[in-house]
């Protein structure tokens, strides 16, 4: 009750009388009367997009740890209180954070869409395992329920503008492909993946085409092998992972990357945890200087 | 040297309310005891909001979880009378994770509500074909129990296969799979509060048969027990708890096995003070696992079973060492 | 009787009189080669990306180029991967041979103990790196140390060593503990989101990503307990006819367990370190083969190891065939025929006695 009454005060008090903002969501229909001031957002691709609109989010899922925040997107944004993990996002912190939109992950957080919706509005929108074209329709809800949509449109469009700029200069016909290597094993991201949709907005081939059902692909040393990327982007989590096992194979030196030294230990926060349009241009900007 | 039983039901009573208390006030924010009670008096209260929407219900539910594990663990180890046997161990729990596994993998988009009544039917389901294959050795418990292991081997087995056939949907599955209480509200206790209220009555009336069961089937059966019947009937009521508990929670382990008999220990062999008291021993468990799995390691959320695996498996071990009744 | 007649007895008692029973071992051991030659042949070629042949293995063989991708995938990769395969096989199937023959419970197996999951769990708290220090052992004495814990837990919780040993007692220790080590070793891996998935791969067991080190790392462990199982076959086949009659023969029943529980540690402890715990190998193969060949752990040994071996190279080709080109645990395989096996043993087990 004291919550709808602060809201309806707010609404008054507040001079925007216009009906409000209606994005369609994972759930169905999604409207907000007011222009969101305290967000809280369960996942890293969710601070991306409005790092680029240059709100910053009072809570964010960081898993504990604010680094998994690329230093990039970090220094658009002011500080945040950190809500927990991303699978169980601490309900109380974010409750305590008095928010006034929440926005969270269909696959992680529809458990809790119930629980979340009595905190705040919440927007449930598609993060975990989502594409690069599912994660720019996410951005633009986004900035329409900012009430920012014509700037958060025109980012969109100077993204587009850098990414085709990125595409002309890199301009490749090898195959590519980026992978996550960790102490137990080794994941292919395909083109279905964010990384791999990057690299297929940037025109690039990717080393598993065929890919098209799954975006995470566990994989063996044979087929890698098969895959035989001339570009091999690896974001190793932790110092000794399943990489590293690989390349005391003498196979190792058959896949064309590594013949051609254009192999590359990259930064899986950032290929693969920080999606969104900051992180994409990163991801074309080390590419294009991987190809150089 | 027994305490008197009073003391005992006293001191359990005092032990489930200070770790209650302690489960409100304890967490990510801090909110002193005497502001619980005002956020439970008055709605203007500014912790209202965390106290009756978050930990009221987690409370209640962890209580509530306990109990219903722990009286159906007292149960299956009363007719079996084996002091390992357990509701995990006849593979309750796994089938009824089968049964919400594939709902998670092959049809995401499923209602969550869907979870509960798809482990209960999961639940009875392992019941129904334990109860099919083992029909002939009602007579012979440790028997029983030895099919009950190897169909929850099957159903782990099964689990494994369609998880690492179909990996995207893990994290949710491997959570459910550990038992945690984080995330559950209001809606979900009346999956839990029935059953719990029907049977545990129905356990107290049969408490006294059960004793009889104590004394071996020689005796039951020239006392006029009819041995069978009350076998299968409190197998039934054990099972349709433990369904209910993991239906809500996840499997959450140890507590069916643990709780009976630390609770025996303190009170003997009889089955109507032993009930309640397993009940409330229950509850402490699963609360005190949900409260530690909150503060450990804040804002961080750890799921309760493997707190009740780090409380109860140490405690089991220990057990196990001194019993010498076999 | 002299000590000739009591070992006359002994024979005709383990293998039974028939003539037949003569040519029935050498035709049972002559099947399975075949089989496993096979299997052998088909696991180093058969569902690859890369069109591999029959005429490439010949190659390997005959003049082998280091720069043919064909060749170096069959060197590099499909031969660390067989031999893995091969040796924890009959790692498990040894072990479980030996479990079942000291405690003389069928049920007796790595995994149905708890002992694997007890390795398992050694190894993935190791990795965590919670306690630095272990980085610099090595990870036999890991697995080695988890595998003795939980078998020493086992053999006193399970009453092992009472006279009186009572089956049902033990399986429930054993589950009980299998239990508590996967919930620890979940605790050990639960904050690790996105190698979830790699840790339940490993929790199945796989022996996808194996290298030639793997293999060296498995052989002093099996070697080892390979040898003490060679040995002991004897003592074991008195064992099985009775401890009167062992200890009437000069034997030490207690000796005997401590070396059998020695070999079971090394060999579970190797074949975990490299390939996680397969699940159901050392519970089924001795079973089979006391079906086919009767109870002298003289002919036990090998034929267990053969089967075990074989067993495990056609999983192994199941489960990459199961979801192909993506590759599966082999667990997953093992497992699920496994299960089905113990629910079969333990309805034979209940089954009301006449």
């Amino acid at each position: 009750m004291f919550k709808f009454i602060a809201t309806c005060l707010f609404t008054l008090l507040s001079c925007n009388l216009s009906a409000g903002n209606q994005v369609d969501d994972e759930m169905g229909k999604f409207s907000i009367q007011t222009t969101p001031k305290r967000i809280v957002v369960l996942e890293f691709s969710f601070v991306d997009a409005l790092a680029s609109l240059g709100v910053s989010p009072v809570g964010v899922a960081d898993d504990g740890d604010a680094n998994r925040v690329i230093p990039e997107i970090k220094s658009k944004i002011g500080p945040w209180t950190s809500v927990g993990g991303r699978s169980t996002p601490n309900l109380e912190i974010i409750s305590s954070l008095k928010p006034d939109m929440i926005i969270a992950d269909m696959q992680r957080h529809a458990t809790i869409y119930e629980d979340l919706k009595k905190i705040a509005p919440t927007l449930i929108l598609k993060s975990r395992g989502e594409s690069y074209q599912d994660n720019l329709a996410a951005v633009a809800k986004i900035g329409i329920i900012l009430d920012q949509n014509s700037k958060m449109q025109q980012l969109i469009a100077e993204h587009h503008v850098r990414m085709d700029a990125f595409a002309k200069k890199i301009n490749s016909d090898k195959k590519f492909l980026f992978a996550i290597s960790s102490t137990r094993g080794f994941t292919m991201h395909s083109p279905k993946a964010y990384a791999g949709g990057v690299m297929a907005r940037l025109g690039l081939r990717s080393a598993i085409p065929d890919e098209t059902e799954k975006a995470y692909v566990r994989t063996t040393l044979e087929r890698l092998v098969k895959a035989n990327p001339d570009y091999l982007l690896v974001g190793e989590y932790g110092d000794q992972t399943a990489v590293d096992d690989f390349k005391k194979s003498p196979l190792w030196n058959m896949i064309s990357s590594v013949k051609n030294e254009t192999y590359l230990e990259t930064n899986p926060i950032l290929w693969s945890l920080n999606r969104g349009m900051i992180a994409a241009e990163i991801m074309a900007q080390e590419l294009e200087s991987v190809i150089q | 040297m027994r305490a008197h039983p009073a003391i005992t039901f006293i001191c359990l009573i005092f032990l489930l309310l200070f770790f209650s208390v302690w489960h409100i006030s304890a967490g990510a924010i801090y909110i002193a005891p005497l502001d619980v009670f005002k956020a439970l008096q008055s709605h203007d209260s500014e912790h209202n909001f965390i106290v009756n929407n978050f930990r009221l219900p987690r409370l209640l539910i962890s209580g509530l979880v306990g109990a219903a594990l722990a009286i159906s663990g007292l149960l299956i180890q009363g007719v079996i009378r084996n002091p390992l046997a357990s509701p995990d161990v006849l593979g309750v729990t796994s089938g009824a994770s089968l049964a919400v596994i594939p709902l998670a993998v092959f049809w995401p988009d499923a209602p969550i509500s869907y979870i509960p009544p798809a482990a209960l039917i999961g639940g009875f389901g392992a019941t129904a074909l334990l109860l099919f294959l083992a029909r002939h050795l009602l007579q012979r418990p440790a028997a029983f129990a030895l099919v009950g292991i190897a169909l929850a081997a099957i159903f782990g087995a099964a689990i494994d296969y369609l998880l690492s056939v179909n990996p995207l949907e893990i994290n949710t599955a491997m959570l459910w799979l550990t038992g945690s209480v984080w995330g559950r509200n209001w809606n979900h206790l009346p999956l839990i509060a029935p059953w719990l209220a029907v049977l545990m009555p129905l356990a107290m009336l049969l408490a006294y048969r059960l004793d009889l069961l104590g004394l071996g089937d020689d005796t039951a059966t020239s006392l006029g027990t009819r041995v069978k019947k009350l076998r299968l009937l409190s197998i039934v009521v054990a099972i349709s708890l433990a369904s209910a508990a993991v239906s809500v929670c996840g499997s959450i382990g140890f507590v069916g096995l643990v709780s009976p008999h630390l609770v025996r220990s303190l009170l003997g062999h009889k089955h109507l003070l032993l009930i309640p008291a397993t009940a409330l021993t229950g509850a402490i468990l699963v609360i005190s696992a949900d409260l530690f799995a909150r503060i450990l390691m804040p804002p961080i959320e750890l799921p309760a079973g493997i707190l009740t695996a780090f409380i109860g498996a140490p405690y089991f071990i220990f057990l196990l060492c001194r019993y010498k009744n076999w | 009787m002299s000590q000739f007649k009591i070992m006359s007895s002994i024979n005709i008692h383990l293998r039974g009189y028939s003539p037949w029973q003569r040519f029935r071992s050498p035709l049972i051991f002559i099947a399975t080669a075949g089989v496993f030659t096979l299997s052998l042949f088909y696991s180093l070629i058969v569902f690859s990306q890369f069109p591999l042949t029959g005429n490439d293995l010949l190659k390997v063989l005959t003049s082998y180029n280091s720069d043919d991708i064909n060749q170096q995938i069959i060197v590099g990769l499909r031969l660390p991967r067989t031999l893995v395969a091969i040796l924890v096989g009959i790692a498990m199937a040894i072990a479980g041979l030996l479990m079942q023959g000291i405690t003389r419970t069928p049920l007796a197996s790595p995994s149905v103990f708890g002992v694997s999951a007890g390795a398992a769990f050694a190894f993935a708290f190791a990795s965590t790196g919670l306690l630095p220090a272990l980085a610099h052992i090595p990870v036999l004495l890991i697995t080695m140390a988890g595998a003795l814990s939980s078998g020493v837990l086992v053999f006193f919780l399970g009453g092992l060593h009472l006279p009186q040993v009572n089956p049902i007692r033990v399986v429930l220790a054993g589950v009980a503990l299998n239990y508590l080590f996967i919930s620890m070793t979940r605790a050990a891996v639960i904050f690790a989101d996105e190698h979830a998935y790699g840790v339940l791969h490993w929790l199945i067991g796989s022996v996808s990503n194996t290298r030639m080190e793997d293999v060296y790392t498995m052989l002093p462990g099996l070697g080892i307990g390979l040898l003490l199982a060679v040995l002991l076959t004897h003592k074991l086949n008195l064992m099985h006819i009775g401890e009167e009659m062992m200890n009437s023969l000069g034997g030490n029943p207690k000796k005997v367990r401590i070396l059998a529980s020695i070999a079971v540690i090394l060999l579970i402890a190797s074949a975990v370190s490299v390939a996680g715990p397969v699940g159901f190998i050392g519970l089924m193969i001795p079973h089979i083969a006391r079906a086919l060949i009767g109870q002298d752990y003289r002919l036990l040994v090998p034929l267990c190891a053969l089967l075990g071996a074989t067993l495990m190279l056609v999983a192994d080709i199941f489960s990459r065939v199961i979801r192909f080109p993506d590759d599966s645990p082999i667990g997953i395989i093992t497992s699920v025929i496994g299960a089905l096996f113990f629910l079969a043993l333990a309805l034979r087990q209940v089954r009301p006695q006449p």
